[in-house]
């Protein structure tokens, strides 16, 4: 099946190899990126366009290459940049009125490597708003659309990102996973997305949601793709310390390893979970059964605690979030109120003004729960959960050597369908625990149902980044899930 | 923030609330909180001065300056003023 790409786009790889054999130029990429992008402005996609830096930065790349120096297998490589990731001297909005005209100083560790090994950052890619939400409908600059079907959303937080890969606007795009923004919407876009081990890529200059949960992903058509990005920009950082004391990883070079003597758990409590659309079971249980004909054994596991994740992370995430947006006060830098008459009335203006309704949502939940009388039933109640989801996985992997379920519970859905908040917080079930743990997790394409593609789930050990990546590949070279075009995409 | 957005959240606010009640189901007496996932020392580097961000950086969002420092509406409401 994988004989036949479809009119899929090229991949990065691909695309590398056209490049060494001087088949098109990094300009000819960024500057197509670029016009895709621009075509593609009904999608919502991006929220800003590095035009003229990007195509010096082509220039100096293919330069580069003309010297036989090219830095890596990205060399050259147009990507895109959640607009939560900062890129020095470029606008980082987080899809929030209060950084409205904000320019970082500064550029991410994980922009840096990117752009050290050669990749050209094209723009920057919407989202919701600091990251909060789960289909890019809570965004300053509006909703982005899902390229399969533009009345559904594309999931999120990292919809823009998803969407620029689906649409075929660049091959690899960052995003951010707080409680599956990677994942979610890489499944609702038939892309693959990769949530790494908690502290395997810095989150130096990533905008801060929940600390503890937060991690920087790379969003592709293939693991492979995946596998280098995270090659490339993974590994210790002095600037944040909750990098694993690590060097970078070679997920790369150990992607043809194969499925033999590999045991995969299914956890019953995701597989006979009510709620779950019944197309999304039959296809991940179809790609798990083709992972066991390819070699793997598969094992029902359980993972007791489950049911909890939800209501443990929301309780987690938003004391978080209450703490880390408390910086937005209109002193230094964003939004200030005109309307400011006193310091309390500059920050009260400031971000009652600045923050949309979501984001305060979970700002007054967040200082709730942390509050005097309610943070021992509340907070500390959910970080002892999380102990108890830590040692379900914990257990789960002394019999397996990664988990399968779907990534979501649904395929995508309309715009504007879910307005019950938490309606929209039970849609994470199956993404949360892997943040509440620390373990990393990868999304990738595995069916449709009426036109809109079903995502699998594998999480792997702590650590253990290029497991899941692994099988996501062989499952890749299988099969032609991630060779699919949205339509209309066709080039 | 108006009433009716008030109440709105004050509803919606409720609802989680009850939701997450389930915890209370989950027996964590002598269960330890984990409040970080990954069990790494405190780092510690060479203590040598350096320069992160120079102030003309830092002050290049300033909503507002005066020099170089933030310029913020009026700390102390001094009672004998004027």
């Amino acid at each position: 099946m994988r004989d036949d790409p479809g009119n899929r786009p090229p991949t990065a790889m691909e695309l590398q190899n056209m490049l060494a054999e001087g088949q098109t130029t990094s300009v000819q990429l960024v500057e197509d990126a670029l016009s895709r992008a621009k075509a593609s402005e009904d999608l919502g996609i991006f929220v800003s366009l590095r035009e003229d830096s990007a195509i010096k930065e082509a220039q100096a790349s293919d330069r580069v290459r003309s010297e036989k120096k090219a830095r890596s297998r990205l060399e050259g490589i147009p990507v895109a940049i959640k607009d939560n990731i900062a890129i020095a001297g470029e606008p980082l909005s987080c899809g929030s009125k209060i950084l409205d005209g904000y320019s970082s100083p500064f550029s991410s560790t994980a922009v840096e490597r990117l752009r050290a090994f050669g990749a050209i950052p094209i723009g920057a890619t919407n989202m919701d708003e600091f990251a909060m939400g789960s289909s890019t409908e809570h965004s300053i600059h509006g909703s982005t659309l899902n390229p399969w079907q533009k009345d559904r959303v594309p999931g999120g937080s990292s919809g823009g990102s998803a969407a620029a890969v689906a649409a075929g606007v660049v091959p690899i795009a960052l995003g951010s996973d707080t409680g599956g923004s990677i994942r979610q919407p890489a499944s609702f876009c038939g892309v693959v997305g990769m949530k790494p081990t908690y502290g395997r890529i810095s989150r130096w200059g990533l905008v801060a949601f929940a600390s503890s949960l937060d991690q920087i992903g790379p969003i592709a058509h293939t693991a492979e793709d995946c596998a280098l990005v995270l090659d490339c920009i993974g590994g210790s950082d002095s600037r944040d310390s909750t990098c694993l004391p690590s060097g970078s990883t070679d997920c790369y070079g150990v992607l043809n390893a194969g499925l033999e003597n590999l045991v995969i758990g299914l956890p019953k409590e995701y597989f006979q979970s009510t709620g779950v659309d019944a197309a999304v079971l039959e296809k991940v249980y179809a790609a798990v059964k083709h992972l066991e004909e390819s070699g793997a054994e598969l094992r029902e596991i359980s993972l007791p605690h489950t049911e909890y994740a939800v209501s443990t992370y929301y309780l987690v995430a938003t004391a978080e979030a209450s703490s880390n947006l408390a910086r937005y006060d209109g002193a230094r830098y964003g939004k200030r109120s005109d309307a400011a008459r006193s310091l309390v009335g500059m920050y009260e203006g400031s971000r009652s003004e600045g923050f949309g309704e979501e984001v305060k949502r979970r700002i007054l939940l967040g200082t709730y729960v942390l509050s005097a009388g309610y943070y021992d039933a509340y907070y500390r109640k959910a970080q002892k959960v999380r102990t108890l989801l830590r040692r379900d996985f914990e257990e789960a992997f002394l019999e397996c050597d990664v988990i399968a379920t779907p990534t979501c519970p649904e395929v995508a859905f309309p715009l504007g369908s879910k307005l019950d908040p938490l309606a929209m917080y039970l849609s994470d079930v199956f993404t949360v625990s892997a943040n509440l743990v620390g373990v990393p997790g990868v999304s990738l394409p595995c069916g449709f149902k009426e036109g809109l593609p079903i995502g699998l789930q594998l999480l792997g050990q702590a650590g253990d980044d290029a497991m899941p990546l692994r099988i996501a590949h062989e499952y890749q070279k299988a099969t032609n899930f991630h060779c699919a075009v949205p339509p209309g995409m066709a080039p | 923030m108006g009433e009716a957005e008030r109440e709105k959240l004050i509803a919606e606010l409720e609802i989680f609330l009850d939701y997450v009640d389930q915890l209370e189901a989950l027996q964590t007496d002598d269960v330890d909180p984990t409040y970080h996932v990954t069990s790494l020392e405190t780092p510690m580097r060479s203590d040598l001065p350096g320069l992160p961000l120079s102030s003309e950086c830092a002050l290049g969002n300033a909503p507002d300056r005066r020099g170089s420092a933030f310029a913020v509406p009026k700390v102390i409401e001094a009672d004998d003023e004027g």
